[in-house]
């Protein structure tokens, strides 16, 4: 009996030409998602045919296929029961179980044979034109099938369990979809949350899909064996199986023992009608009169119902026991979620900050939105399915009263489930002991506006609302408008789209709030945003009302007239009106966003760099003068995001020839007003403002020194969609020298260095990031600046009133002005130039440590963490003043800034760490301590080391720039919290590196090689140093890396020296052990 | 108050026509359409209940034209589907209130002494807190016959109006629509032929999307009077009756087969003469497809 039932279902569904339309549309989500997985994978030697991408493709799945599975699986089962066809059916001589078996196996095999258009897919993308030829290797169908086995038909088989389970148990068609959407939820969850997660073990384990368990492991393979290898699977992979398979068949055993016809067929008899009432009342005898009333039909009475049926329709949908209990456990997830959760970028949990917990509504918001999107669906379809229709639509009111009723009342329902995210922040705000945290205004604006709060959801409410009007079709409705919005959201995820104007209701920098900045820029840029996407909003809602039709359903074609009365000429003028407006606000947006310059696509970005390189590549070889000493007087203006300076630039020709052309590089934004040369103004020779350069002609002879000034201003105009351009933010403003002063030369950093993006732009590829250390020429220039010198010097700097300074040097003078303030900072002494500046509304607290001034500049509500800062400072100048000489500098000032660019700066007398790494982390666990401690002992470590070596621009340099610091500050840790916090560190960075080297770009160099990557350095580099601290014992490896640094005395440094050294100190059965960590790569 | 109705078509997108030329003039009082199943009596009352566009014709109720304005025909318009849904967990009076509410009954306390009253009218006084969700499909009948008669409509629709209805309910709402038919036009659409010649002064028999035959049911008795006989045959026979006579139906009686002809004159000795009623009328359009009566 199986056989037949296999057969029959099989057959009918696919003689369906909407299978058919489902199977294309997973083989183009199998090419699609193929070219997704390359672009993450950047390295040159990923086939986009590699078995990896293909793993992780099947592993998850893909929003086509789970929107497909949601419409097939649970009508496999259900269907008697919808089309009321159990009654003949469920009356057959046929043994039930049997028939469940058999159904179950029909919509599995259904599945399966649907998801191997995925499959397919995969095989057709070398042939799918999305790559040339040299991109791809042979098919790997050993692996393909590999994961197609163990990933999607696993996969699938759990799915199409829960949704038979779901059926049976509950008996509705909704509860097949949501069990379904519920595990694409915990997908959801857990891959978001892996993503900054330190130990992803368990969110491996509670991922049904695998997808993050496959997804770490493959990141971590060699670029190699992306291509090649077969999906590792160890005890993770088979318990996270274990859990959900395994569960999965426990489940499906019940539901096979607890089906039977008797029971299921219950669905119709019961169906809305739980209670059945008794229908036999007597009979009244007595003669009733039908009173008299009045009808009245006016625009007023019209707009009076309308709010009485939005008040009715909302009540409609929030009285039902199902909605308390959906609304219950989505209120529980964001409670734990924020309790358990809200780890920061870069450590462990953090303190009960608003912020953190309006963030959950980004973590489950793909959910939220379509769980509003579906109920918005039904809403409209509500009649229809009810089959009340037929009354309801020869009722005497105007269509858009009935339709935009039901609109209204979903927005009700959207700001139910906003102001639920805020109770449960609050709630564990006041849990956490967080209640002085709470921030109503921050609340409000994430949950209740456009950040993907109460006004995205109706935006896309509205999307689903002109969809309804447009197909007229329920289900046609919930795949349009959940496949659009998922389509959206992930092609900008993986970055096949990258302009924001063109994603409906997407708004810029919505995890881009700081602590100190707020949303900065965004917040203008994303005002305009959603005002764009709302003028759409208002046509879709205008049409949606305009091609709803009441009555049987019209063919699509004959809808798509505007000869109807369903809205006015008034609402007609108001669809215009908003269109125009709509065009005018994109048009606007690329005025501002694309034109002046704030946003450029990575292909553009790219084609930029390598145009620079072609065109500029042969200034490399012309003498150009370094810079030896800047005096610099700056102006910022953080409220209008401008900066007005004039910089004294000694120049001097280091050369044997004398130079007759100066060359520099400005940054972008950065407009010259005048250039003296010393003090006499200069022409500019030429200029090419596309590249940002610019020549001026001017004799130089060797070893001429000349002082050229430079008036310029920097203003960012317009906004932006993608860089959060800190160096001129509202509050707590962060710029480094070179954002506002010019590179002398040819700019090398401005080379691309992918090889991928090098060979798309016709360059030839290169084997290391930097020189080898045999490049004596390199090996003497500055890593930090290779077109500079050491250099002292004074900086003036003026800021808005209410904010502080702090710029490198020690304070010289500060004062105010009018509404300005002003500082005046010196340096101390020669340092490298790397400089930065901040600018901000701070508090500050003051201490000594020993004879060094200590100033900590936070904001204002951050004092958590302030004394465990002071105790980290105060151990780090103890140690190196104990173990490494004399801390070099009179003052110090830690400073918070921003979240948008990296973790810690340090500059000459100043350190900046960000304020995700600490500032409001909770520290109550020794392992945030330490962190703390640690992260702000690697920068005094680098205060040391910047003065006493001169690091060469060689491979290596980041080795002494990152890991050594970082190794020296681990010794403090060691010291304060013992070898068990430093344990805990070590192992965070061999996980990292451990989870990032699979996205080396080119080919991961040794340590003595290394060529400035981020993963590689202050990773590997880090435990690599300190394992062989370790082994030379932790005093005799700083003794011995004293004597190299002494005896190079500020002469140009690398690592393999210092290296060499340190290896000739091991005894003799560490040394392979030490070559294999610094020479090998494993 | 009349509805005229000239020239309707409607043919779907499957190439079925369900309306085919249709004309029919509706006054004052009971109108009963009747036809078989898929006759084209739902199409036709759903194109006057303005739920769907004719392809062409027109309907006017007095000097509303419907085509061009449905909106006040909506105004007074009273309609119960053949098969509809209610909102399961919605009480009966809420639903109804709402409806009212939607019909333009704008007074709150109007509204909830019609809906009471009414409630009253078709027995579900006794149920009205309870969800529709609970009711059995004649209460779900009677519900909808209540909804319909909200806002003491001109023009009521009842499609199918007794399916489901028990002898005793089928009885009461028979009394119910007689009442309302003194004061307004109600087309009353069904295949049972003693719903017809109950209640109806006027009528029309549909077939295959064609008016068959108008009158009133008096008329269209009348119009057979003296030309029906009957008989009692054996069941192998009834093929031979057929080739040789006009028979328009058959029934069992007794255990034997009543045949029923129609002849001017008496076929044989063994027939008697029989009284007309409506349903051979019926009957007879149905097996003739179309006699002019009355004209």
């Amino acid at each position: 009996m199986i056989s037949k039932i296999l057969k029959f279902e099989l057959r009918a569904r696919f003689k369906q030409p909407m299978t058919l339309l489902f199977f294309l549309m997973l083989v183009f989500q199998g090419i699609w998602y193929t070219q997704g997985s390359y672009e993450y994978y950047v390295n040159d030697a990923t086939l986009m045919n590699g078995a990896a991408l293909f793993y992780k493709n099947f592993a998850g799945g893909g929003i086509i296929l789970i929107v497909i599975i949601s419409i097939i699986t649970g009508t496999v089962l259900y269907k008697d029961i919808q089309y009321k066809s159990a009654g003949i059916i469920y009356a057959l001589p046929i043994n039930e179980k049997r028939f469940f078996a058999g159904r179950f196996l029909s919509a599995f095999l259904i599945n399966v044979i649907l998801g191997a258009g995925i499959f397919v897919g995969m095989v057709l993308v070398p042939f799918s034109g999305i790559g040339t030829p040299d991109k791809f290797g042979p098919t790997p169908w050993g692996q393909m099938t590999h994961g197609f086995l163990l990933l999607t038909v696993s996969n699938l088989l759990m799915l199409t369990i829960v949704c038979f389970a779901s059926l049976v148990i509950f008996k509705r068609m909704a509860a097949g979809y949501l069990s379904v959407f519920a595990y694409v939820m915990l997908f959801l969850v857990a891959e978001t949350v892996s993503g900054n997660a330190a130990d992803t073990t368990f969110i491996e384990l509670i991922d049904p899909f695998a997808y993050v368990y496959t997804a770490q492991v493959l990141d971590a393979l060699p670029a190699d064996a992306k291509n090649t290898a077969y999906l590792p699977l160890n005890s993770i992979y088979f318990l996270n199986r274990l859990i959900w398979l395994g569960g999965s068949l426990l489940l499906f055993w019940y539901a096979y023992r607890k089906f039977s016809f008797k029971d299921f067929i219950g669905a119709i008899s019961l169906r809305g009608r739980k209670k059945a009432i008794d229908s036999s009342t007597p009979v009244s005898k007595k003669e009733i009169a039908v009173p008299h009333v009045r009808l009245i039909f006016s625009a007023i009475e019209y707009i009076r119902k309308f709010w009485r049926l939005s008040v009715l329709e909302f009540r409609n949908v929030v009285r039902p026991v199902n909605f308390k209990i959906i609304v219950g456990i989505l209120g529980l997830m964001f409670f734990l979620q924020n309790i358990m959760w809200n780890a920061t970028y870069y450590l462990g949990p953090q303190q009960p900050l608003t912020s953190s917990m309006t963030l959950a509504r980004l973590t489950m918001g793909a959910f939220i939105m379509m769980l509003l999107m579906i109920w918005a669906g039904e809403l409209f379809f509500k009649d229809k399915t009810a089959n009340i229709w037929q009354i309801t639509d020869a009722l005497p009111v105007p269509v858009w009263v009935g339709q935009l009723s039901k609109f209204v009342a979903m927005c009700g329902v959207a700001l139910i489930m906003a102001l639920t995210i805020i109770v449960c922040g609050v709630l564990a705000q006041i849990l956490m002991g967080g209640w002085k945290e709470i921030d109503p205004g921050l609340y409000a604006g994430d949950l209740l506006g456009y950040k993907w709060g109460w006004l995205t959801y109706i935006l896309n409410i509205a999307l689903v609302f002109f969809l309804a009007g447009l197909t007229g079709h329920r289900f046609l409705t919930h795949i349009l408008g959940v496949g659009y919005y998922f389509f959206n959201i992930i092609s900008f995820d993986m970055g096949i789209m990258e302009e924001l104007r063109f994603g409906y209701a997407l708004t810029p920098g919505i995890e881009d709030f700081s602590e100190m900045n707020g949303y900065g820029i965004w917040s203008i840029a994303s005002f305009w945003y959603f005002i764009m996407w709302a003028t759409l909003a208002v046509v879709f809602v205008l049409l949606g009302i305009h091609f709803w039709r009441r009555g049987a359903s019209l063919s699509f074609v004959k809808k798509l007239t505007f000869q109807t009365n369903q809205i006015n000429w008034y609402g007609k003028f108001v669809v215009l009106i908003c269109l125009i407006g709509f065009f005018f606000l994109q048009s606007f947006i690329v005025r501002e966003v694309n034109d002046k310059g704030n946003f450029e696509t990575d292909a553009m970005a790219n084609l930029k760099d390598a145009t620079y390189e072609q065109k500029y590549k042969w200034i490399e070889e012309i003498p150009q003068p370094v810079i030896t000493g800047i005096d610099l007087s700056l102006d910022l203006f953080p409220e209008i995001r401008k900066a007005t300076y004039q910089a004294d630039m000694q120049l001097t020709n280091l050369h044997s020839v004398s130079i007759d052309t100066l060359y520099l590089n400005t940054a972008e934004f950065v407009d010259i007003k005048d250039i003296l040369w010393n003090g006499e103004s200069v022409g500019v020779a030429w200029e090419d403002k596309e590249m940002d350069i610019v020549a001026v002609a001017y004799r130089l002879d060797s070893l001429e020194r000349v002082n050229i000034t430079i008036k310029a201003e920097k203003c960012y105009d317009g906004f932006t969609q993608s860089d959060a351009q800190p160096d001129l933010a509202f509050n707590g403003l962060f710029m480094d020298a070179r954002d506002i002063l010019p590179t002398i030369g040819y700019h090398a950093d401005r080379e691309l260095n992918k090889n991928r993006d090098r060979v798309d732009q016709g360059l030839g590829k290169i084997n290391s990031r930097m020189a080898p250390v045999e490049d004596s020429i390199r090996l003497w220039q500055d890593a930090f600046s290779p077109d500079a010198l050491w250099l002292g010097g004074k900086i003036r700097v003026s800021t808005s009133e209410g904010q502080t300074v702090v710029a490198p040097g020690v304070l010289k003078h500060s004062s105010k002005q009018g509404h300005r303030n002003y500082f005046e900072y010196e340096l101390e002494a020669a340092s490298p130039f790397e400089w930065y500046f901040c600018s901000g509304s701070f508090e500050k607290i003051e201490f000594q440590v020993k004879t060094i001034k200590v100033g900590i500049f936070h904001k204002k509500e951050h004092t958590f963490n302030l004394p465990l800062y002071q105790k980290s400072i105060q151990s780090s100048i103890d140690f190196i003043n104990e173990e490494l000489g004399t801390y070099p500098f009179s003052e110090v000032r830690l400073v918070e800034i921003p979240f948008y660019q990296n973790e810690h700066y340090t500059f000459p007398n100043g350190i900046a760490i960000s304020e995700k790494e600490g500032w409001i982390a909770d520290s109550s666990g020794i392992e945030e301590k330490a962190y703390i401690m640690f992260s702000t002992a690697t920068q005094l470590m680098r205060h040391w080391l910047y003065q006493r070596v001169l690091i060469g621009n060689v491979q290596g340099a980041d080795i002494l720039k990152v890991a050594l610091p970082e190794a020296l500050a681990l010794q403090v840790v060691r010291q304060t919290y013992g070898e068990e916090a430093v344990d805990g560190l070590l192992q965070k960075k061999k996980d990292a590196y451990g989870k990032e080297r699979g996205n080396e770009p080119n080919v991961e160099p040794p340590l003595i090689y290394a060529d400035g990557v981020d993963y590689l350095e202050k990773n590997k580099g880090t435990v690599a140093i300190y394992a062989l601290s370790q082994k030379l014992g932790h005093q005799a490896f700083n003794r011995e890396m004293l004597q190299v640094i002494d005896k190079f005395d500020r002469q140009a440094m690398s690592f393999s020296t210092l290296y060499n050294h340190l290896k000739t100190r091991l005894p003799a059965d560490l040394v392979d052990q030490v070559a294999y960590d610094f020479e090998k790569v494993k | 108050m009349n509805l005229t109705i000239e020239n309707l078509n409607k043919t779907y997108s499957n190439g079925v026509q369900a309306l085919k030329n249709v004309s029919l003039t509706i006054n004052k009082g009971m109108f009963g359409l009747l036809g078989q199943n898929g006759a084209g009596k739902s199409t036709l009352m759903r194109t006057i209940a303005t739920l769907q566009d004719p392809d062409s014709g027109t309907i006017r109720f007095d000097d509303i034209d419907v085509g061009r304005q449905p909106d006040k025909l909506r105004e007074v318009l009273g309609y119960l589907p053949q098969e509809f849904g209610v909102y399961p967990t919605v009480t009966a009076t809420e639903l109804l209130m709402h409806i009212a509410d939607m019909k333009g009954i704008v007074n709150a306390s109007e509204r909830k002494m019609q809906v009471e009253a009414l409630l009253e009218k078709v027995n579900l006084w006794d149920v009205r807190n309870k969800k529709l969700g609970g009711y059995s499909g004649g209460m779900k009948q009677r519900f909808g016959i209540a909804q319909a008669l909200l806002g003491e409509p001109k023009l009521i629709i009842v499609d199918e109006p007794t399916a489901g209805l028990d002898p005793m309910e089928r009885n009461r709402f028979y009394n119910l629509l007689s009442e309302i038919g003194e004061n307004t036009v109600v087309i009353l659409s069904t295949h049972i032929v003693e719903d017809v010649s109950t209640l109806c002064s006027q009528m029309a028999i549909i077939g295959k999307g064609e008016v068959l035959l108008t009158g009133t049911p008096d008329d269209v008795e009348a119009a057979l009077q003296g030309r029906l006989w009957e008989k009692p045959i054996e069941k192998h026979e009834l093929v031979k009756y057929e080739n040789q006579m006009n028979v328009i139906s058959s029934r069992f009686h007794l255990g034997k087969l009543m045949i029923t002809v129609i002849a001017d004159d008496l076929p044989d000795g063994n027939f008697w003469s029989k009284a007309p009623t409506l349903e051979d009328a019926y009957f007879n359009v149905l097996s003739k497809k179309k006699i002019a009566v009355g004209a």
